[in-house]
């Protein structure tokens, strides 16, 4: 199997930990993606996705404590596709059922998967 | 008198329903002591008709029915089950004395009429009276003047009754011997049924201490649910930050050496941060601890590091990105900085400071090492120091490099960013 591209894809990341939102912007750039934005809450995310747009985007599910589930809820109804990723496996509780339908990745994140996932949803 | 006024100052100390409980098995014990009366003569009444041979049988007949329902109303009387059925045959009891004895004064013509008359008042006395008690007492009355006015005045004789007394006697006996197995019955009854009362409380107090423990085990067994599932997420949580960190200085470090110390330094902090916030139930760490912590490796000679701090506590959710920040100022100062040489001296200050809410401000100022300029790159480190608390905590960071020594100063807003 090749090594997947994102040829160009725009990214907007929504994680808390910097350290994560960093690692993971280097990652995507890596893959020739275009990281519009990282935030680490949901007001900077709705001003980053405002300024700068996207094509997909990557929500981390609790930011500091509180769910990513607004703005998730506000990219579905602009048409924007987005993967969650998460620390808390598969809890049934951590997501609503009409949100269930994206991706969600299990933390620490494998690169190729995310790529993978992020390339399958651009297609979409 | 003065009994009664002791007793009368001991019954108002009593608790209201003690002291109704005690009248109401007051007058239960005179309705029972009538009732045995009642029946005891009533027995000796039939007894004695027995004896003369059918003599008076309408009365007789009374008489029996009388001594029959007062023993059915004994033998049940401190059944609360049967309260209702008690109280009508009890009931019963005196009306079929009263009515059936002027009943028979009528229908039969063997001169009872002052049976009759004294019926008749029991029923006018009845009707105009409203106490119960007077059932009792009208209905033992008429009981002892029929059998007193049948034995002296319908004899053949006067005293007739003399002879006969060897003949009541048994029945006397019978009626007192009832009477007393009766008591122990209902007395055995009562103590059998405050022993059940007694055992169905002390059962239904375990049952509920029971239920009071199921339900704290299920409580604690929900919060350890929670705490697992809370420790597993910061686990997930902290193997994503070291995977991240590992792959940042990896893509920043020249040498696979410089990879080591760099990652090493990091996740030893990281380590020694999560120590200390274990230690505190993760809630956070004065700012000078955390100083401490951080840079105390650094610290060969303490005359080299001023370290002022005051007593700011830090939350949790800041500890961990100051800590990443302080600890790259101090391995920066170690390697390239005032504490790269024999001479240089570092002072860090933290203060808060009342600026539109509460701020942290954090000097690390350098000073006596080796001339300083701005870095060719910024690589992880600095952007750990530059860009991690705006990000994470919404401060303000400037990293400035002066000729003499680095100056770095943070300024952080304490409480979550919105």
């Amino acid at each position: 199997m090749t090594a997947p591209s994102l040829n160009g894809l725009r990214v907007l990341i929504v994680e808390d930990n910097y350290v994560l939102a960093d690692a993971l912007r280097s990652l995507l750039v890596r893959y020739q993606g275009v990281v519009t934005a990282i935030a680490p809450t949901i007001p900077l995310a709705f001003a980053a996705l405002e300024a700068s747009g996207a094509d997909v985007a990557v929500l981390d599910v609790n930011l500091g404590g509180v769910t990513v589930v607004p703005f998730a809820e506000h990219l579905r109804a602009a048409g924007i596709p987005f993967l969650f990723v998460t620390g808390y496996g598969d809890d049934p509780d951590l997501l609503p059922a009409h949100l269930r339908t994206s991706p969600c990745l299990e933390k620490p994140v494998e690169a190729e998967l995310l790529v993978r996932e992020l390339a399958g949803l651009a297609r979409r | 008198m003065a009994l009664f006024a002791a007793g009368q100052a001991q019954r108002d100390d009593l608790p209201d329903w003690l002291r109704e409980e005690g009248d109401r098995l007051f007058l239960e014990r005179i309705r029972l002591g009538l009732r045995l009366v009642n029946a005891g003569i009533a027995a000796v009444f039939v007894g004695w008709i027995v004896v003369n041979r059918g003599a008076l049988p309408w009365l007789s007949v009374v008489q029996a029915v009388n001594f029959l329902l007062n023993a059915a109303a004994l033998l049940v009387l401190r059944d609360p089950r049967r309260a209702r059925f008690n109280q009508i045959v009890g009931f019963a009891a005196y009306a079929v004395t009263i009515f059936a004895t002027g009943a028979v004064g009528i229908i039969s013509n063997d001169g009872t009429t002052p049976l009759l008359i004294l019926a008749g008042m029991a029923v006018i006395g009845a009707v105009l009276i409203p106490w119960r008690a007077f059932w009792h007492l009208s209905g033992m009355a008429l009981t002892i003047v029929s059998a007193i006015w049948t034995v002296m005045v319908v004899s053949p004789q006067p005293f007739f009754w003399l002879r006969n007394a060897g003949a009541i006697a048994p029945t006397l006996i019978a009626a007192i011997y009832l009477s007393r197995a009766f008591t122990r019955q209902r007395d055995e009854a009562l103590l059998a049924a405050r022993e059940r009362e007694q055992r169905e409380a002390r059962l239904t107090e375990a049952n509920r201490s029971l239920e009071r423990e199921v339900e704290e085990h299920r409580k604690t067994e929900r919060a350890l649910r929670l705490t697992t599932r809370e420790l597993d997420h910061r686990v997930k949580n902290t193997l994503a930050t070291v995977q991240s960190i590992a792959e940042q200085t990896l893509h920043t470090s020249a040498t696979m050496e410089e990879f080591r110390q760099a990652f090493a330094g990091r996740i030893q902090t990281l380590a020694r941060i999560h120590g200390s916030l274990a230690g505190r139930r993760q809630e956070g760490l004065p700012i000078g601890e955390l100083v401490d912590l951080v840079v105390g490796p650094y610290r060969h000679r303490t005359d080299r590091v001023r370290i002022d701090c005051d007593g700011t506590f830090v939350p949790a959710d800041l500890v961990r990105s100051l800590g990443l920040a302080l600890h790259e100022l101090a391995t920066n100062a170690a390697k390239y900085g005032a504490l790269s040489n024999g001479a240089g001296q570092v002072a860090i200050s933290a203060r808060t400071a009342v600026d539109g809410g509460e701020r942290l401000r954090i000097s690390w100022s350098e000073r006596g090492g080796p001339p300083t300029g701005e870095p060719a790159r910024r690589g992880f480190g600095t952007r750990l120091i530059e860009e991690a608390l705006a990000y994470e905590a919404g401060g303000r960071v400037t990293l400035r490099f002066p000729v003499d020594g680095l100056r770095c100063d943070i300024d952080l807003p304490l409480g979550r960013p919105t």
